[in-house]
């Protein structure tokens, strides 16, 4: 039977995040196919009033009237109200990182990821259909004994994409790059798992061997402040300081001016579910070189170089190519927008609504 | 992108660096050992896992810490939320109240100015002669610019069934061109915006048209706020700007911070899309002078 109202829930939903930005897309599919569906989460910023409803207020009602979708990316009490209600439950899963990844830096959010991956082996069983940002993130899924999942979209937040570059921004960046300056990028918050560190260290090598006026700009909140004063430690050692720029919080549209006043996207990541700022990066014709981790490989679908190790010489040399090689740069350009196409948001509610009709037709 | 030639020349290079001097020797190995030694700092990591609570005492204050935010926090973030949106509801219904009075009284005001007008007239000084209205219609009551009329008959295609509440300046023509095709809430007879709006219940009209009345500032979000409040679902706005007078005295951002109207084509897009109508669209007159804007209320 078809339900009357298919509901959303996760652990918190605030401005400019990409698990709450693809749940109000969700919504907004959701109403167009006639459900009617509202958002429900434990944490709502003050910019998500009005939009989302404390959990504490999700209506209960008969079984087969109402479904759930739960938008899982860490461990959350959310889940247990997912778990315990009678509707028939999907998962729309963006993948939760290892906790021990996060052990020797923050206990605590090492503590709460390890609840969160508990937890959605726990629901495999009441789970009747799973969506996944990538194939990667489904394999996951598998493993803990999901039967029905299929690949959807992440919904991306356009305005990292549309807006315009801040022109203050973009003047002072294009001044540094006439000057001769390789500029190197890497958007991401500050964990260890996306592995800023190695990208000082590739950079540290690449200033010693070809360019010593290159920049690394590292975009990203410190959301572990030991790990992120260990990174600028390092830099420091390597004598690299004075050239690596964290930036904590920029606006849309200076992460715009940053992709588009940049030379190089060097990602060294350990471990990823989708990798949003891939798909960016290549929208802004920036050519990515990556570590092939996780769902790296699957996001780049082959417009980047990637690599199979993360050696400091490695990622250098291939930067150097990069620089080297104006054919191949612009084959990546070519080819990276392109793929960034792929995601565009047409595409990415297409899936997002196709998936649902597997999952209502699987019920 | 990983084909094996462009991989191999690649790593070739790689090891170039490694073996000619261009990199020092061992220059590698050393990065990774600084690395471990910044990241095993026993005192950070004290530091770190005293801030997780990791003694027992500490864990338990943190244990209990943690339930009494679990417990706490969400009714007390509700009650935040309910009381401001309460308090936005009370300032928002004293403010159409007070509009809504102030336009009943108009009428009187007005009588009281032309008094003011004849008595100033009667010593000498000469009347202001009111500008002249942007939108016409011909004979036969259609709108001049038909582009317009298309626009706005368009917008209203496909609403629910149920009055249309058509609010409009002295002209009026509007209201007998839609006549014809729609069903019209009487509660538009009475003049006034807030006053009118302010006696339908909420989502009891199937559309709502707006022309030829000043509202900015404040009143044009209240006002914007009533107009989607009042629509039924399916049920369609249309904002008709006749006063393009504002156009010539000044700037559109200045004009838009004038607290009485008209504002900008743009603004009200955004106004009603905030009110939480969908599928905000403007359209211009072919002579600029004027425009309207429709916007839907979600199904």
């Amino acid at each position: 039977m078809r339900p009357a109202r298919i509901d959303q829930l996760l652990p918190s939903i605030v401005g400019r995040d990409a698990v709450g930005h693809h749940t109000l897309e969700a919504q907004g599919v959701l109403r167009s196919l006639g459900f009617v569906s509202e958002i429900y989460a434990e944490g709502i910023g003050r910019e998500m009033w009005g939009r989302a409803h404390p959990i504490s207020e999700l209506p209960r009602l008969p079984p087969g009237r109402q479904w759930l979708i739960y938008q899982a990316s860490t461990g959350s009490r959310v889940a247990e109200v997912f778990a315990e209600h009678p509707g028939r439950k999907l998962l729309d899963y963006h993948n939760i990182t290892p906790g021990e990844r996060l052990d020797g830096w923050l206990p605590s959010l090492a503590e709460e990821l390890r609840l969160g991956r508990r937890q959605m082996a726990e629901l495999s069983g009441a789970v009747c259909y799973a969506f996944c940002d990538s194939a990667y993130n489904c394999s996951e899924l598998r493993s803990w004994g999901y039967r029905h999942s299929a690949v959807s979209m992440l919904m991306l937040d356009r305005a990292n994409l549309a807006r315009r570059a801040d022109r203050r921004l973009s003047a002072a960046l294009g001044r540094q790059r006439q000057a001769g300056e390789t500029a190197w990028l890497f958007v991401g918050q500050l964990l260890p798992h996306k592995a800023q560190h190695d990208v000082v260290a590739a950079f540290a090598a690449y200033r010693k061997a070809y360019d010593e006026r290159a920049r690394l700009r590292l975009v990203g909140r410190r959301r572990v402040p030991l790990y992120a004063d260990s990174v600028v430690r390092l830099a420091d050692e390597l004598g690299v300081g004075d050239s690596v720029e964290l930036l904590d919080s920029v606006t849309a549209a200076e992460l715009v001016a940053l992709y588009e006043g940049s030379d190089v996207y060097v990602c060294c990541s350990e471990h990823e579910g989708f990798c949003a700022p891939l798909i960016e990066a290549m929208h802004h014709r920036l050519p990515v070189v990556a570590y092939g981790a996780g769902a790296v490989p699957e996001t780049l679908g082959g417009a980047g170089v990637l690599l199979g190790s993360k050696e400091p010489a490695l990622v250098a040399a291939a930067v150097r190519r990069l620089m080297k090689d104006e054919a191949l740069r612009l084959r990546l350009q070519r080819v990276g927008l392109e793929r960034s196409e792929d995601f565009s948001p047409r595409q990415a509610r297409r899936a997002f609504a196709g998936a649902l009709e597997q999952a209502l037709g699987a019920a | 992108m990983s084909e094996p030639d462009l991989l191999a020349e690649i790593a070739a290079e790689a090891e170039r660096i490694r073996s000619d001097g261009t990199l020092p020797p061992g220059f590698e190995d050393e990065i990774a050992a600084t690395f471990a030694a910044l990241a095993a700092d026993p005192a950070a990591l004290e530091r770190e896992a005293r801030a997780a609570g990791s003694s027992p005492v500490e864990r338990l204050r943190g244990g209990l810490d943690r339930r009494a935010r679990q417990l706490v926090g969400p009714p007390i973030r509700s009650l935040q939320r309910k009381s401001f949106e309460k308090m936005v509801a009370v300032r928002d219904a004293s403010a159409v109240r007070r509009l809504a009075a102030r336009e009943q009284a108009g009428p009187l005001l007005a009588r009281m100015g032309a008094l003011t007008r004849r008595a100033l007239g009667a010593a000498g000084r000469a009347p202001v002669a009111p500008l002249p209205p942007a939108l016409s219609h011909d004979e036969a009551g259609r709108l001049v610019d038909g582009g317009l009329e298309e626009f706005i008959l368009d917008s209203l295609a496909g609403i629910p069934a149920g009055p249309l509440l058509v609010l409009e300046g002295e002209q009026g023509f509007i209201g007998r061109r839609l006549a014809t095709r729609f069903t019209l809430s009487p509660a538009g007879q009475g003049g006034g915006l807030f006053g009118p709006l302010r006696r339908c219940s909420a989502g009891s009209l199937a559309g709502i048209v707006l022309s030829g009345r000043e509202a900015g500032g404040f009143e044009a979000r209240l006002l914007a706020r009533l107009v989607a409040s009042r629509l039924r679902s399916g049920g369609s706005a249309v904002v008709v700007s006749d006063e393009p007078s504002w156009r010539a005295r000044t700037d559109p951002v200045s004009a838009d911070l004038v607290s009485t109207g008209p504002i900008n084509s743009g603004t009200w897009l955004y106004l009603l899309s905030a009110a939480g109508l969908e599928g905000a669209r403007v359209r211009q007159s072919e002579d600029r002078s004027c425009y309207a804007v429709a916007a839907r209320r979600p199904l």
